[in-house]
């Protein structure tokens, strides 16, 4: 196999395995939930780019090529919808962050032009 | 190639083992749910690692269907979530 084609790939194993670990380490230094899915959903979509595309230099062809880019197509299409949908039912059910909320869209009762950052 | 399987290997496993440990440890099902999900993403990372080491055809579908097993999973939790509480 070509050397560049080589390097590249384990450039981009290496840089995806090192960001699932940065995320799982980032698990335990968030403060509550809500952060933490921002942490959570970045080996779901960065991480699974950076394998994945190590994967397809690897496995040259029409057939793999066409699997591995529709897999990422669809980390990249529920990841986010998934999260959301932790993160509302989470809010819904009554958890509370680690500091009050500063404006909460998402309470009907809160009036979203009613900022109270704004001074 | 074999170097770089073995250090991807291991930083994978590392952090399996540390999303293991925060879902164990984590007091509402909010947490335990993310920490789930985080957790199949980590093993789509590793399956990804393997299509590339092992240039498996096989594996590489494998990746579409658990992608989407995780989706549905999480959304199913979501759903309780929301009816019972976190």
């Amino acid at each position: 196999m070509n050397t560049v084609v080589e390097v590249l790939m384990a450039v981009l194993l290496l840089t995806g395995s090192a960001l699932a670990l940065i995320a799982a380490i980032g698990l335990f230094r968030m403060p509550d939930a809500y952060s933490r899915i921002h942490v959570a959903t970045k080996p779901a979509t960065l991480a699974v780019v950076c394998t994945v595309g190590g994967a397809v230099l690897a496995l040259p062809g029409l057939a793999p090529t066409t699997k591995l880019v529709l897999a990422v197509a669809l980390q990249f299409w529920t990841a986010p919808v998934a999260s959301h949908m932790i993160g509302r039912a989470g809010h819904d059910a009554g958890l509370e962050p680690a500091s009050p909320w500063v404006a909460d869209d998402m309470d009907p009762g809160d009036d979203p032009d009613d900022d109270p950052t704004d001074g | 190639m074999t170097a770089v399987g073995w250090v991807s290997g291991v930083m994978l496993g590392i952090a399996g083992v540390l999303t293991t440990l925060h879902v164990i440890r984590s007091r509402n099902h909010v947490d335990r749910a993310l920490g789930v999900d985080m957790f199949v993403a980590i093993v789509l990372n590793g399956l990804a690692v393997s299509v590339a080491l092992t240039e498996d055809d096989l594996v590489a579908a494998l990746l579409l269907i658990i992608g989407l097993l995780a989706f549905l999973g999480s959304v199913t939790i979501a759903r309780y979530i929301e009816e019972r509480g976190p």
